[in-house]
């Protein structure tokens, strides 16, 4: 048994047991162990990775060739999945109500771990719909519309997929990445010369378009966002954790397979804006529309899940950009990126799914002042934002950073725009759940909430952790994205990032950080008498007010951006994806009513009319 | 805690330069304050601005009459301000009501409600008696005799007793929850 099978199926593995013994204890148990063995191997995997460039497996099943390879691109992917999915697993031990969750939890993690070492297209796709299937079902165990409409888009996605898949097929007559990635580069470089190439323009558009909207779909891209803020919000939180910030990650994986395959062919077939590949600036400026769209609907959310679906929606827009802008410093930065979003995204989610177990309530009017009540909770959370944030010595700030300066570097001034926008709303939205769920005044129903429990406490710990170290030694992470490209892209040492034409230290910032923090303090507790007063004790233009009345904003918090958006609002892909739905429904139950209309006669003149087709064709 | 008492004459001396006042303007008082922060009389160049925030402010300027229900929120809004902080009351009404002295409706002896460090005649006090009675309470900071707030903190029995006995025992909660029957009545019909 080669590890690499080990990684993939140990988490369905321990699912399909937890759901068969279902014994309270033991699923919880073997859960945690089938989200812990993939990663222990992974771990291991990197000092085989160091000696050697490559670790694969085959089978022969079925007639087809089944093939997984591990090497440094998707090492990184496979790790993001393990770290990530371990501390959801470990969320889920307090959230997770029946054995039915963690059998789909961790079969879409295996899902997730097979897309990502997938090594042919057969396997990449298999992989695909499990990790589907598998996150359908743990939504539609909460909400059936959201599943519902998270599955069609999904299935849409994928058979896109298939579709070219079976394009490349019937033109390559291969499924496996080396081949196909070898003729798409014989094809270019045919093209070169003057040749005529084994595929022509309007296939390698239709290829790329349908990859697109496959993996844009599980990516959360613009015009395909829409099944995100409901499947995110309408499931397991813990689960969210590793569907938010794992799962989302196949479809970015999907956008570099497409670099890795089919690159060179479309960069000879659409050429280039700049530097950045002309099919790769439409994944980026798709991106970038998800960034803006994604972070001004999470500013207008009133329900928590909601908010942080749609800034996972947003930040996942950053990824798409660095990807886009295809040079290997920006994609080096999408990948930093991709690991700093599952870190606090990650985090984030675990934080709302302590907030939705120990309170029971989701949306931000029944919310206020809970720091006091979940000060752990609170610790962690205040590490998210300031991540997520992009605040200097977190992981945020690194991966944004190193974004900036990739898109500013290749002269782009519309994506940089979109992502410095970006940027700036996501403090808005952020600001918004600091306000409304942290400080304030507290219900009075919240009294006797609790902290978090010790399994989300953990998982918890273990991404703000990462995020943290991460943040203040970025040459760990830059070190490996370096071996992805084999040459030095990002210098420096682990404290340093060195770009050639922009330094960051994040050691040193976090030293002046400290000593900033120390000087406010001696000035603060030297000079400050101290005195705590209730929270009512508030200047209401000197009025006295006591409890009964509401001094946070809980609603409508952002109301003026609302106005301003009013006729940007109007247009919503939701009801647009929502009317083709109806339609369609109105097409069959149009057609069921003509066509079986339920009289005889009639098929008989169907029968009639056949037949006379066929006379005219000389049948 | 630093024992800072011997950096106190700089402390003073930074305190009286800095003076950030109240912006509660009472009764006729209020339309008098605009001129002496305007370019004719200028309270800034003695570093005096006004600011809406009780929290950030310590000096308090009762510029009028003060009524039983302005007085509940004079009140409230002394008592958020930190030390050290001082009152400064103008005209004739605060002293001893004034016009006012057989209303029902106007308080008689301000001092008897909060500590008033100085008070101005007049009614109303001319700009430049106002900048008089700043020079006056500048002194009086340098000097330490500005002391209201220290005898509200000694003497709060006494206040809290005259208090009580205008508004009745437990004013503040009763003034908080007088409105919300309205407000449910308002949501009611929303």
């Amino acid at each position: 048994m080669n590890e690499l099978m080990i990684i993939i199926f140990a988490p369905l593995l321990a699912g399909v047991l937890a759901w068969l013994l279902d014994i309270k204890g033991v699923r919880e148990g073997l859960g945690v162990i089938g989200a812990a063995l993939p990663l222990a191997y992974l771990i291991q995997a990197y000092q085989t990775l160091g000696t050697q460039s490559s670790i694969q497996y085959s089978i022969l099943l079925a007639g087809f060739k089944f093939e997984f390879l591990l090497y440094q691109i998707n090492w990184i992917f496979a790790m993001i999945a393990g770290v990530v999915g371990f501390a959801a697993v470990l969320g889920m031990v307090s959230t997770a109500r029946d054995s039915y969750e963690w059998l789909f939890a961790l079969m879409s993690l295996t899902g997730v771990y097979g897309v990502f070492l997938a090594d042919d297209l057969a396997s990449f796709f298999i992989f695909w719909e499990i990790m589907t299937f598998g996150s359908f079902m743990m939504v539609l165990k909460y909400n059936r519309k959201a599943s519902l409409k998270y599955f069609l888009l999904s299935v849409f996605g994928a058979y896109a997929m298939l579709i070219a898949i079976g394009i490349i097929y019937a033109k390559v007559g291969a499924l496996d990445f080396a081949t196909i990635q070898q003729a798409f580069y014989q094809d270019a470089m045919r093209g070169t010369f003057g040749a005529d190439t084994l595929f022509s323009r309007n296939d390698m558009l239709l290829v790329f378009g349908l990859f697109l909207v496959a993996f844009g779909v599980k990516a959360g891209m613009f015009p395909l966002h829409v099944w995100a803020p409901d499947a995110y919000s309408e499931t397991n939180q813990s689960y969210t954790a590793m569907f938010s910030g794992v799962l989302s990650k196949a479809g970015v994986y999907g956008m570099l397979v497409i670099y890795i395959l089919l690159g060179t062919r479309l960069v000879y077939q659409f050429g280039r804006i700049g530097a950045a590949p002309k099919f790769g600036y439409i994944i980026a400026l798709l991106g970038g529309l998800t960034i803006i769209v994604g972070g001004l609907l999470a500013a207008l959310q009133e329900d928590i899940r909601k908010l942080f679906a749609y800034s996972s929606i947003s930040q996942i827009g950053y990824i798409l950009v660095g990807i886009g802008v295809g040079t290997a410093l920006s994609i080096e930065a999408a990948i930093y990126h991709a690991i700093s979003h599952a870190l606090f995204k990650g985090l984030f989610f675990l934080i709302v799914a302590t907030i939705v177990l120990r309170t029971g309530k989701t949306e931000f009017k029944d919310m206020g002042g809970l720091a006091e009540k979940m000060p752990i909770t609170f610790a962690m959370a205040f590490v998210a934002i300031l991540s997520l944030a992009g605040i200097p010595p977190l992981v945020g700030f690194a991966s944004k950073w190193l974004l900036f300066e990739a898109v500013i570097h290749e002269n782009m001034p519309i994506l940089g725009g979109m992502i410095f926008f970006g940027s700036a709303i996501g403090f808005v939205y952020l600001i918004r759940f600091t306000y409304a769920v942290w400080f304030g005044q507290r219900p009075t129903e919240l009294d006797d909430t609790k902290d978090a429990p010790l399994p989300l406490a953990i998982a918890m710990g273990i991404l703000a952790l990462l995020n943290v170290v991460f943040g203040i030694a970025p040459g760990l992470v830059a070190k490996e994205l370096n071996k992805i490209f084999g040459k030095e892209v990002i210098g420096g040492t682990i404290y340093e990032l060195n770009l050639g034409f922009g330094r960051y230290n994040g050691l040193f910032i976090t030293i002046w950080l400290v000593v900033g923090i120390v000087i406010a303090a001696i000035i603060y507790f030297l000079g400050a008498k101290v005195r705590k007063v209730p929270v009512t004790d508030t200047y209401q233009a000197g009025n006295p007010v006591t409890m009964e009345y509401n001094l946070t904003i809980r609603r409508n918090f952002f109301l003026p951006l609302k106005e301003t958006l009013a006729f940007w609002l109007r247009m919503s892909f939701d009801r647009l994806y929502q009317d083709i739905g109806n339609w369609v429904e109105d097409l069959a139950e149009t057609l069921r009513h003509y066509v079986y209309n339920g009289n005889v006669q009639a098929y008989a003149w169907y029968l009639a009319i056949i037949l006379l087709i066929l006379a005219l064709w000389g049948v | 805690m630093v024992d800072w008492r011997l950096f106190e004459p700089l402390f003073e001396f930074a305190r009286k330069r800095s003076l950030w006042i109240v912006a509660f303007c009472t009764g006729c008082g209020g339309i008098e304050m605009p001129p002496l922060m305007t370019s004719r009389y200028d309270l800034e160049r003695f570093g005096m601005m006004p600011n809406p925030a009780p929290r950030m402010a310590d000096l308090f300027l009762i510029t009028g009459y003060v009524t039983p229900k302005t007085l509940k929120r004079i009140i409230i809004t002394y008592e958020m301000q930190p030390d050290p902080k001082y009152v400064m009351a103008h005209g004739s009404c605060p002293l001893n009501g004034g016009i006012y002295w057989d209303a029902y409706n106007a308080i008689k002896h301000l001092d008897k409600y909060i500590p008033v460090d100085v008070y101005i005649a007049g009614c109303m006090p001319r700009p430049e008696a106002v900048m008089d009675g700043i020079k006056k309470i500048m002194e009086m900071i340098e000097n330490g005799t500005a002391d209201g707030w220290k005898r509200y903190k000694e003497n709060y029995e006494y206040y809290k007793k005259n208090q009580d006995e205008l508004f009745g025992e437990g004013w503040r909660e009763k003034e908080a929850r007088k409105w919300i029957p309205w407000l449910m009545d308002k949501r009611r019909e929303e």
